[in-house]
């Protein structure tokens, strides 16, 4: 009987010694980090306009920024929706707009310049063409350019994937001229647009304790200017050195055919993706990143299995944390978290498989 | 001890300190210096340049600037405007405002500049050569207008102010599409009490009209000038070269009623102010700020006076310092106050005659200027609101009044050998006196009043009045002064003199070349237009002065000229 109690009571340890082996061992230091550096953004007022067709921080779907949201919240900052009407009030840390899907009108542009040129702080995330918002040779874009030396180009960043045979578009007729005889078909390269770097400039304080890899899901390319000036320009996220910037994503999509330009389409290179902006004397400070999907729940915060807390790329995760903490002036945040290791998943291998998807939006995740 | 190396890095700190600091120095004029008056001039906006010394320059604009100790220079907002910009100026931009530079202009204004605004609208098609491209203004809805609504309570309306005599003809051009706006009456505001005491008009040439909202969060507003008759036009199809839109008040759609020009506004919160015009000619040097070229006056008083007044507004210059008529120009409101009357008048003292107080004569004083008899009349009590005053002039000393003049609140009526006339550049109150203006073109320089009689105006006026003057005809003397209003500006066909040939024109005593030159009149100058040959060759013109035949090819009516009455020479 007694040896049976023991018996009893060594399977009793053992259960409980295998349960707790079983528990991801991570799980339990991410809550911990977490919460313990739940007041690394406390106090913080920080904005998100919505007005324009951002990413919404309440949209828990895959196009959504509820996760970002969720984790600066958790953080301790402060979270309010912008109302342009009244502009940005004078007690925001920060304004967060997660890819404007319509152009700024001209006095929401003046809103915003005469924020931001009185040491105001932003966090854009800038879709690349076809979205209408934020051209570069105009409003904001021409404004950052002529003022601090940073805008988004209208391009897309992509590289050569396989190639197919595509039927090039048909050419366009002169005016009281024959229609031209179409093309045979040619093989044609499809374009790799969703794609992960490391490329990563450790030398600014987004990049403090930042390791691994960072996914972008059809970026813009950022144009720098880093010469010495009041408002000093730093890329912080490159591509690597096979991508350019296409300028006709339209005849892309349309017709699955495409040409690399010279003079034309960005030089291939290294692309800035991410660039920070800061101005000592007035005290403004921007971060740019091409791509609005880099911070949705589909895109750079897709969990799996979903709706957890295991993120397919705890870079992007980390990466957002940091540039807000950077904007708002707090301590880095990216070294005090960490988060499960993600499940299985039928989310798109990155680089180099090609992605001919329509663009902006990432391939949802299946169960999201 | 501090090493030379310490002491270095010390002034090395020092200095960084100071760099950093440095732009973070606030908005404004720095103690001391003179407030920075920026004019806007882009050449994609078309903007009313400070460098033309031409009729569409805003030279004598800076200059009023310059009058007040401001200092003055130009730049594009294509780049940043300077830290302590006071004032920016931006007249007659021709396109809206890129968003880019809408923005440079708001940093500025969030920053405690003010904005001096003086914008067109859509549509009317300049008459100079370089811009024969129709104007393509802010719109209401534009960034430009909602900023100035949210924070300033001035919205831009999408009209184009529409006079009564205007016609598709004269609405082809700038120089025809003129009209005169009143300084707001019913809450005046400082910068306007002058013209609302004198009844100074505005001119404007194609002006557009403004809506208003006194109050606001962090902000309150004030109406400038006004205007009654006319509309505000909302399709711009009426300027469409080929089957032009009707000129035609659309109920519903067009804006009727008291149409408000021009407008200030102040946001408390950014410490910003700004005044806004709806026609860039108020300002500009060959319209409303043009002088005499020969005695250098300014031909139009009212827009001056707004404009002094209002840069003075602007630059924040106590309001004793801000200007009103200078030397030399008859100060006087015609309300039934007296305490505005110069001394050395006619005084002609009469005793209580009658036991109706409120129409017994004590007193008539008169003087004249270069326009207009003023009459003053003071009774025993104050007189009666429907009294009716009745006065004779005799011109030639022959002991028969030439004309006499019958005054109520409601009109003004002369009678001479060429029958009863209305005057509607006359002006008549009764407040504790009765005071009176008559333009000397009728009542004839340097004559003498006869009888001045008080009666009831419901009464018959053939019937006796109340009370009369007992004294002989006594002669009106003459104050060296100018009236400020050199034109008959009731709401009426004018024309505006135009020469491409000369600067100045002949004003004939009849409508041919051989006759009588009664006055030279410099280019910009408008007068009334009251008749025309029966050729539509001469145009008959007066105003408070004169009255006399212009040659049609140098003057720009803004009516078609053959719509004029024919009137024998």
């Amino acid at each position: 009987m007694r040896k049976r109690r023991l018996l009893a009571l060594n399977a009793c340890v053992l259960i409980v010694a295998l349960t707790a082996l079983s528990i991801p061992p991570r799980a339990n230091v991410a809550a911990e980090k977490l919460w313990q550096g739940s007041s690394r953004l406390g106090g913080y007022q920080i904005y998100f306009s919505e007005s324009l067709g951002e990413a919404s921080r309440f949209d828990r779907s895959a196009k959504g920024l509820s996760r970002l949201a969720g984790l600066v919240d958790l953080l301790g900052a402060d979270l309010y929706t912008l109302e342009w009407r009244t502009g940005v009030p004078a007690d925001a840390d920060l304004l967060v707009m997660a890819g404007p899907a319509n152009d700024l009108t001209a006095d929401q542009v003046a809103w915003l310049w005469a924020y931001l040129q009185n040491g105001g702080r932003l966090l854009l995330l800038a879709d690349p063409p076809p979205t209408k918002a934020l051209p570069a040779t105009s409003g904001l874009f021409q404004l950052m350019w002529d003022d601090m030396g940073l805008r988004g180009r209208n391009d897309v960043i992509a590289t050569e994937g396989e190639l197919r045979p595509v039927v090039p578009p048909p050419a366009q007729a002169a005016r009281d001229q024959p229609t031209p005889t179409p093309l045979p078909p040619a093989e044609i390269p499809a374009l790799v647009m969703n794609f992960t770097t490391t490329t990563i400039n450790a030398f600014h304080p987004i990049a403090t304790g930042f390791e691994g890899e960072l996914a972008f899901f059809g970026a813009r390319s950022l144009e720098v200017d880093a010469a010495p000036r009041e408002s000093q320009v730093t890329p912080v996220v490159y591509t690597e050195s096979s991508f350019y910037g296409e300028s006709d994503i339209a005849t892309y999509q349309q017709f699955q055919y495409v040409e690399y330009n010279i003079g034309k389409d960005t030089t291939r290179g290294m692309l800035p993706l991410v660039a920070a902006m800061e101005n000592i004397a007035s005290g403004t400070r921007i971060v740019l990143i091409g791509d609005r999907e880099f911070a949705t729940n589909g895109g750079g915060f897709e969990t799996s299995p979903p709706y957890s807390g295991a993120f397919l790329h705890p870079g992007n995760v980390r990466f957002m944390l940091n540039a807000i903490a950077w904007l708002v002036d707090a301590e880095p945040v990216a070294g005090e978290v960490s988060f499960p290791e993600p499940g299985p998943t039928a989310t798109p291998t990155l680089t180099p498989t090609v992605t001919p998807t329509p663009l902006p939006s990432p391939t949802p995740t299946a169960g999201q | 001890m501090m090493s030379g190396q310490m002491l270095l890095r010390s002034l090395a700190a020092l200095g960084v300190a100071f760099l950093l600091i440095a732009p973070l120095v606030p908005a404004r004029a720095q103690e001391g210096q003179p407030p920075l008056v920026v004019f806007i001039e882009d050449e994609q906006l078309q903007t009313s340049s400070v460098l033309d010394s031409g009729p569409d320059g805003v030279t004598r604009l800076e200059q009023i600037f310059q009058s007040y100790g401001a200092r003055t220079r130009w730049l594009t907002l294509s780049d940043p405007l300077p830290r302590d910009t006071a004032v920016i100026v931006l007249v007659r931009p021709l396109r809206a405002l890129p968003a880019d530079q809408l923005a440079r202009l708001w940093v500025q204004l969030t920053r405690g500049s003010h904005l001096l605004l003086a914008i067109d609208p859509s549509g009317l098609t300049s008459a100079r050569p370089d811009r024969s491209l129709a104007a393509n203004t802010d719109k209401a809805n534009s960034g430009l207008s909602i900023l100035l609504d949210r924070y300033y309570g001035i919205r831009l309306e999408d009209t184009f102010l529409v006079a009564p005599w205007f016609t598709h003809g004269s609405i082809t051009s700038q120089l025809t599409t003129f009209s005169y706006v009143h300084a707001e009456d019913f809450a005046t505001h400082p910068v306007t009490e002058p013209l609302v005491a004198l009844r100074l008009p505005v001119l404007v040439w194609g002006a557009r009209t403004l809506t208003v909202e006194p109050l606001g969060l962090g902000s309150h507003a004030a109406p400038l000038l006004y205007t009654l008759s006319g509309y505000g036009e909302t399709n711009t199809k009426v300027f469409a070269a080929t089957e032009p839109a009707p000129l035609e008040v659309n109920l519903g759609q067009d804006r009727v009623g008291r149409l408000l020009i021009g407008a200030l506004g102040e946001n408390t919160h950014l410490d910003s102010r700004v005044v806004v015009f709806g026609d860039s000619e108020i300002v500009q040097n060959g319209y409303g700020l043009d002088i005499n070229s020969r005695t250098q006056a300014p031909l139009h008083w009212g827009n001056r006076l707004l404009t002094e007044r209002a840069v003075a507004w602007l630059l924040g210059v106590p309001q004793e310092e801000w200007p009103g008529l200078p030397e030399g120009y008859t100060w006087l409101a015609v309300d039934g106050e007296s305490e505005d009357w110069p001394e050395n008048t006619l005084e002609l003292e009469d005793p209580s005659d009658t036991p109706i107080a409120r129409y017994d004569i004590q007193r008539v004083s008169a003087f004249q200027d270069n326009g207009y008899l003023y009459l003053r009349v003071e009774t025993a009590q104050p007189p009666a609101s429907v009294v009716r005053l009745t006065l004779g002039i005799e011109n030639t000393f022959d002991g028969i009044t030439d004309v006499t003049f019958a005054l109520d609140e409601g009109q003004i009526v002369a009678q001479d050998s060429t029958g009863m006339f209305s005057l509607p550049d006359g002006a008549f109150a009764v407040g504790d006196v009765i005071e009176a203006r008559l333009p000397l073109r009728v009542t004839g320089e340097g004559g003498l009043v006869s009888a001045v009689c008080l009666a009831d105006r419901r009464t018959d006026p053939s019937s006796a009045p109340v009370d009369c003057t007992g004294q002989p005809p006594a002669i009106v003397p003459v104050a060296r002064t100018q009236a400020p209003v050199e034109t008959w500006h009731a709401p009426m066909p004018l024309v505006t003199v135009y020469s491409t040939r000369a600067e100045a024109v002949n004003l004939r005593a009849q409508p041919n070349t051989d006759s009588a030159v009664l006055d030279v009149l410099v280019n910009g100058r408008t007068l009334a237009a009251v008749g025309r040959t029966e050729s539509g060759e001469w145009i008959q013109v007066q105003n408070a002065e004169v009255t006399g035949w212009l040659a049609a090819f140098v003057a720009r009516a803004n009516v078609e000229v053959q719509t004029l009455p024919v009137v024998a020479p």
